[in-house]
Formats: C-alpha cells, structure tokens, sequence
C-alpha cells in the first residue's frame, strides 16, 4: 500500500504532526512552507509501507537536529538536508533507497518530504516513535540496535561533520554541543538501516497517521463540524491511537519556564470546571495531573489544543488566558514495552511513578 | 499639562481636551478624506467647549487607524524591494511564501537576497555582501523602486548587518526609504520580515498623512509639538510615523482601553468597547492593553507584531435581531452598521436592532421610543438576555483568572447591556466614555524596549538583565521621556531550549512620562 504526497498535502501532514508532537517537536510552520516550495513543480512523493520495502533496501532517516526556536529565524537554504544524505551515502559506499523520518511529531515529519521532492526518492511510511522526544537515543531504532550512526550533520554554511560514536548515548551528547558551534540547527541524515530492519525497528504507519489526522482536522473546519469530534474519530480509527480522549477543558492560568541543562523545563497550570490541571514540560509535555490524580503519562501522548480550532499548542506557545482542550492518547504497543520504558518511561525523565497506560488511568478515574 | 487628544477612526475623529486628569472639552465629527479637515473641526469645536484658545495648548496626540485601512483596502501601496540579508541561509523559504494572492501584486515581486546577517549568538552569519547591495540598488533605480524592506537573520539580536547595509544602499540610491526589521519586531524572520515589507509599502502614505496632520496644525494655529499613538499606547514623533507606520495599527483599540482606564482611574480591568457591528473585549494589565502572544495576521499576512490581545464578537448597536419559532432570539453577527440612523425601528426603518431593544426596555432614550411600544416583553426580555450571555461568555474567555473583576463599559454600544455581568465585581460605565479613545490618545506616556537573545553564561543573568534594563530606559528617554519618570514595565523571559548554554530571549520594555522640553 502506497501513496502519493503531493504539495496539498503538506499543511495536513503538518497539522496532523503538531498534535503528535506533543507539545515539542518544533513548530511545523516554517518546515511545511520549505517543503512546499521543494515540491512546487516537482512530482509527487511516493509513501511506500513498510511492509513493501525489500529487505535489502538501504533507508535513511532524515532529521533536523538543534533547536528548531532558531529555525523560524535562520531559516534553512533548503539543500543541507540532501548534502548530509550524499555524505552519508559516500561514507556508506551506496545509495539510500527510501528515505524515513525519525519523528512524525512536529517538524522533523516534514524534513524526509522536503529532501525526497528534492532528489527523488520514496518515503517510507514509519519513523522511531509515534510522536516526539527530545534525545536522539529516544527512539524504537534505539530499542531494537538500529545505532544513530554514523550521521552525517550539515549547517546551512555547508559545514560538514560525520559522526561515528561508540552509543547512541554519545552521539546525544556531541550532537547538543555541535549544535552550538553549527549555529544552533543542522540537517542530518543517519540511523541508516536495512528494510528488514525498518521492518522490526520503525513504528509503521505513522507518517500516514500524521496527514488523516490533519485532514480530518481541516476537513471539519471546512464544513463546520466539530474539530474534536474529527479528531477523536482520526485517532481511534488507528491501531496506535485509539484510546484517544479529551481528558480537561479550562483556561492556561500559569505558565513557567526554566532552562535546566540544555532542556526547556517547565509547568502549566489550566483550570476548568472540573478543577486543575496541571502539566509538566520538558521540551514536550511529559505528565498531566487533574485535581492532584495522575491522568496521562509519558509516554502516551499529551496535547494541548486549542478551543476553537483544534489545533495544537506548542508548549513554548502556552499563555495565560489560552481557552484549550486536553488530548490523551495511547502511543503503539511498541513503545510501551519494557525495554521501551526504560528509555523514555517516566523515570527516563526524572518522573518517579510508574507509566500507567491512559485506558487504564481513564477506567481507574471513571470508577 | 494643557493638550488635545484625537482620534481619527474610520468614520469619526474625536478630540478632547486635557488638563492633567480632567476632561476640558470634547467633540465627535465625522472623518474627512483629506484626514485634515476632521480634525481642525473636532479639535476646534472641543477648545470651544472647553472655552479655550488654541494658543493655550501645549502638544496635540493622534492616533489613527488610518494605515490599517490602507492595508485593508489594498490601496495605496507603494511597490517594495525587498531585500534579505541572509544568504547562504534562508533560501528554502522565499519572500512572500504565505502572502493572499491578492497583496503581491500591490507591492510587487522584487526580491534581493544578499550575502548578511547573524547567528542567534549575534556572531556574524555571512560578511556583509556590499557588492551584492550596490548592484541591488542600481537594480531598485532601474525599475523605479523608492521603498525598500531590510530584512537581516537574527537582526534583533544584533542589527549591525541592517544598519550597514542601509548605509550602503543609501548612498548609492539616495531616494530609497528603507523599513528596517530590526526596528519592527522581534525573532521571526518571516513575520518581521512581512512586518517591513507592509511598513515599506505604506510609507509614502504615511509621508502624506504627515503632511496632512502637520497641516491640521498649521492650520488651527499650533506651534506645539504633535505625537503619534503606537500600538501600545504611548507616543512617538512624527517624523517616526514616518518612518514607521505599522507601528500605529493597532493603535485605535488600545487608546479606547487606555482611556477606559484613565476615566475610571483603574490600572487592571477588563475593558469591553461596545461598537455598530462588534464588541472588544481586552485586559488591561498596570494600564497598558495585555498583548497578544502568537503571530497576529494583519490583511491575511501572518506578522509579529506586539499588539494588544482583542476578543472581538459580533454584538453591536446594529446587530440584527431575529426571533426562532421556539422563542430564542438570535442576535447577531450581521449589522446594519453605519445605516443604523436608517435603518433601526426606533428611527424609522424596518430592521429590529439590538439598539431598538435596549430602547424598548429604557435602558436608553435613543430615536422615538414609540416606534417600539409593540414588541413583546418577552422578545425584549429573551433579546437582552442573550446579549448578556454573549458578553459574558466573552468576559470569562478574556478574564485571566477565576476572581471576579472590574468590567469598564465604552463605546456607543455599552446601553445595551445592563449593570450586572457574570465574573463582573462592578460595572462602570464612564460618563465621557464617548470620547475614550481621544482621552486615550492625550495619555502622554513614551515608552522604549528591548528584544534580543542573550547569552546569560558569559556576563551572569543579572548583569545581562540590568543591561537589558538600561538598553529600553535609554530608549524611552530617546522617544521623548523624562529621564526620571522612567521605569521597566515589564520584562519577559524565554529561554531557548536544546542548546547548552544557550540563549535566553530578553524583552524589557520601559515606560515614561513625555517631557515636552526634552523631546526630540
């Protein structure tokens, strides 16, 4: 099963990956305007399966790595991306045959799209997790011995870099210090892979997930139905996220950020008519608790969208005053494993309480 | 201080006269084409309500919504060179990417993209291409450009690259008028860079406002200095209109609120201005408008712009009322508007109006009362229940927390509702609230700012913060403030994440009294 993505599918594919970026992930704004015009004249792109990838195939993932508040001002020139892919491909000694995201949730869905219009390649319909993390070890590749490198991480100057680390955890911690010296954002391409491996490592089907959902969302605003109930209806007719719910609805009455490290920390507060949420935030939105009770944790995904539209909020764009909706949903099976928890559980983050899947937390607060 | 505020809105210019605190006299007429003739008959016709001679102003305020409508309407607009000091970066996205279809040709497609700019840190991005600017601006001189948005990579944190490189252009085209980003908005580029080609395009007709303005007071026989309202509120000099246009465009709404809080002398209240067609609904924190967080589009194109953070609804005098078959009433969101003398049951026409409600029930003598002695009570009753549902339902959207808070009622609308609101701790219906937005505009603050990224690990955060701090005093002081009234309004802090050390974004702003001896 394929399609084909072309220029119109772009702000879809884009709305539907701000709400699976949890909050993070990077405004999606920028990246889709890139991506459309890479693809203005260009032929569309194929999204294959995963399942239909031969097992020889070689798939690299293509990702932009930094702090995406420095991309809405240095914007890319467009080309970093397919200079990281032939340096990776040189040192490789072969050509990528498909190309894949490593994260649908935000920006990073849109970066494979924007390099495929530009040199003709498929796409594979998966990435590494189903939403957004903010640690390059944070990734299903990661859980099943798909290693991050070598990558091959490339600035807008055209400055170059091949990284080839020990662990996955190593490459994290050069990438974040590279970024400094590379001007804050780089385009890279790594985790390459074989198509057997994307077939037992990749969370499938996620890329296409990302553009119904945006397209329900669309649709809904087009024929003035409600946004919510398009949404909720997109999300449980997937596997991944069916037990989707609007856990809250209230108004942003506190927003607090610090910088610990090099993550963006924080809480919001929103309240409504059935008491007080509150949020947790590093980078993307980790733990939701009502009146006290946890509601949704990490890794199921969290997003806060807006009243009217339905769209979601980036936890950097959080304000007081913002009337809004909370989402929780069920992230794919695959990521809920222990191997999986153990990287990005609650723990993972300095959360201690244990991961409790939202169906479970709904039933539980429901009783 | 003895001054006039005016406001030169779409259909009326107003004006009032202002001693310190207390409203002198004040005038309501209808706005000119020419701008001009508005306001010297408002103006004169409010000294003669507050008997005084011309002679006896010390400066005149303005504020005006006319470059909003220039935009809106999509006439006269200037074609623009754009020039982006960016390369090798920024290419992926071009000028214009996210623009209606319709505003491009108005302002054209010429675009230079030149070798510039800096990195968040402030490093230098590129060296600036000075070749590539001289060969741009023979380029402007060929196809007749006289305007010209400058726009540099992360120029708010360091504008070094826009200010040389305006001086390179000027020095080989000498007409150009150049809009510098730096000047216009924060971090951003597409938006800032949206915000000076707008700004590029509107400067011919704010030179023409400025004349037109410069004339009104040449013509009522002042000698004072004049100011022009800004978005927030406070004041700048005309040769900045100038300069600046879409710094003023928000200005309407936000000297309405100003002067809300100046009649009622609250500096937080939540202020509700009650129009033909729609009603405002805003905070107003420590005196000044909250503003808005997100990118604000203006005429379709998305800009970041400070401006003041409005819930409009469709509740106003005009709106239509109509009744279902089960007896609700609706009300809204279409208006008869300006036709309102026309078109009202209380003035003789055949559309029933909130206005003719609000009249039936006395809560206002406007037109012949007995035009609507035969609506039915419960009509009535259901009518303005629902306009009362409405405005609370917006008050509670706008309120910032769950604690009931003061409601302050302007604009011509404000009969139609009554003295009880939900969340409301009191109703306050000033008396001169007619004329809010000139009291408003007379408010003679200036105020500067401050907006970059600032990397705390070198110098400390506080030594960085206190820098910050004297960078927005300084420039109050430059747009006019007395030095000593001058204190931080606020100060706002965003780090940015994912890089160690990494930059925080600063932005201070500072507000003054005007010091009419010491402006500029």
């Amino acid at each position: 099963m394929s399609r084909l993505i072309t220029i119109d599918d772009i702000a879809d594919i884009a709305a539907g990956a701000a709400v699976l970026g949890c909050g993070g992930g990077g405004d999606p704004y920028v990246g889709a305007l890139m991506t459309q015009q890479t693809m203005r004249g260009a032929p569309p792109v194929p999204l294959v399966a995963a399942a239909d990838v031969p097992d020889d195939a070689l798939v690299v993932a293509i990702a932009g790595i930094g702090a995406p508040p420095v991309l809405i001002e240095k914007i890319a020139n467009g080309s970093e991306s397919e200079l990281a892919l032939r340096h990776l491909e040189k040192h490789l000694g072969r050509r990528a045959d498909y190309l894949m995201s490593a994260e649908v949730g935000g920006l990073n869905s849109l970066y494979p799209l924007q390099v495929a219009a530009k040199v003709g390649l498929p796409v594979v319909d998966a990435d590494g997790m189903g939403r957004a993390f903010p640690k390059l070890e944070m990734t299903s590749f990661h859980i099943f011995g798909v290693p991050v490198t070598p990558m091959a991480l490339v600035n807008e100057r055209g400055d170059l870099m091949l990284m080839q680390t020990t662990s996955d955890q190593q490459a994290e911690h050069f990438v974040k210090h590279l970024a400094v010296g590379m001007g804050g954002i780089m385009s890279s391409a790594g985790f390459a892979q074989s198509g057997a491996d994307v077939k037992r490592a990749a969370v499938p089907g996620t890329l296409s997930i990302c553009q119904d959902v945006g397209r329900a969302l669309r649709e809904a605003r087009e024929r003035r139905r409600d946004p919510f109930a398009a949404l909720l209806a997109a999300m449980r007719a997937t596997d991944y996220y069916r037990h989707a719910h609007l856990i809250f609805e209230g108004k942003v009455v506190d927003v607090e950020r610090r910088i610990t490290g090099r993550w963006s920390m924080g809480q919001a507060r929103i309240e409504g008519p059935a008491g007080v949420l509150e949020l947790a935030v590093q980078n993307e939105l980790l733990v939701a608790r009502i009146n006290g009770r946890t509601a949704a944790i990490v890794p199921d995904l969290l997003a806060v969208l807006d009243e009217d539209t339905a769209q979601a909020i980036t936890a950097e764009s959080l304000r007081y005053g913002q009337r809004v909706r909370v989402l929780a949903a069920s992230v794919p099976p695959i990521m809920r494993s222990e191997a999986a928890l153990r990287v990005w559980g609650p723990q993972a983050f300095g959360i201690d309480e244990p991961f409790v899947p939202i169906e479970t937390l709904v039933q539980r607060h429901a009783a | 201080m003895l001054r006039v505020g005016v406001d030169v809105g779409g259909t009326n210019t107003d004006a009032a006269v202002m001693e310190g605190p207390r409203l002198l006299g004040a005038c309501k007429s209808p706005t000119t084409p020419d701008v001009t003739g508005g306001i010297v008959a408002s103006v004169s016709a409010a000294l003669a309500a507050a008997q005084l001679p011309a002679a006896a102003l010390q400066a005149v305020m303005i504020g005006t919504t006319h470059f909003t409508n220039a935009l809106v309407e999509r006439k006269r607009l200037a074609p623009v060179a754009v020039v982006r000091l960016a390369l090798p970066a920024t290419t992926g996205v071009l000028p214009y990417a996210d623009w209606p279809a319709d505003l491009r040709p108005a302002v054209g497609d010429h675009v230079y993209l030149v070798g510039g700019g800096h990195e968040y840190d402030g490093r230098v991005l590129t060296p600036l291409d000075e070749a590539a600017l001289v060969k741009a601006a023979h380029d402007m001189k060929a196809r007749g450009l006289r305007q010209a948005a400058l726009v540099g990579v992360f120029a708010p944190v360091n504008p070094a690259a826009e200010l040389r490189a305006a001086e390179v252009l000027c020095q080989e085209h000498p007409d150009l008028q150049l809009s510098l980003s730096h000047r216009l908005g924060g971090i951003g580029l597409l938006e800032r860079e949206n915000a000076a080609i707008l700004n590029a395009a509107l400067m011919p007709e704010a030179v023409r406002v400025t004349a037109a303005l410069e004339d009104a007071m040449h013509r009522l026989g002042l000698a004072v200095p004049l100011y022009i309202s800004q978005n927030d509120g406070t004041l700048m000099a005309p040769r900045e209109i100038g300069q600046y246009p879409v710094l003023t465009f928000a200005s309407g709404p936000t000297n309405s609120m100003r002067g809300a809080a100046f009649l009622t002398g609250l500096q937080d209240a939540l202020v509700v201005d009650i129009g033909g067609t729609t009603s405002d609904v805003g905070v107003l924190a420590r005196g000044f408008p909250r503003q808005a967080g997100m990118a604000v589009r203006l005429a379709g194109v998305r800009t970041n712009f400070r401006m003041p953070d409005l819930l409009a609804i469709g509740l106003g005098g005009g709106s239509l009322v109509r009744e279902g078959a089960d007896g609700t009433v609706a009300i809204g969101p279409d208006s008869v508007g300006y036709k309102l003398t026309e078109e009202a049951l209380v003035f003789g026409g055949r559309t029933l109006t909130a206005t003719d409600l609000a009249v039936a029930a006395g809560r206002a003598e406007i037109g012949d009362r007995s035009r609507v002695a035969h609506l039915k009570p419960a009509l009535v009753d259901a009518g303005l229940r629902r306009m009362r549902q409405m405005l609370e339902a917006a008050i509670d959207r706008v309120k910032t927390s769950a604690e009931p808070v003061p409601v302050v009622l302007v604009g011509g609308g404000a009969v139609l509702v009554g003295d009880e609101l939900a969340g409301a701790s009191q109703v306050i219906r000033p008396e001169q609230a007619g004329c809010a937005n000139a009291i408003g505009a007379s408010i003679a603050q200036v105020s500067g700012s401050f907006d970059s990224i600032l990397t705390y690990s070198e110098a400390g955060r506080a030594k960085a913060l206190d820098e910050a701090r004297a960078a927005a005093i300084e420039r109050a002081v430059a747009a006019g403030a007395a030095p000593a009234s001058v204190s931080i309004y606020d100060i706002e802090e965003m780090p940015m994440a994912y890089l160690p050390g990494g930059g925080t974004r600063v932005v201070v702003k500072a507000v003054g009294e005007l010091a009419l001896e010491g402006a500029k």
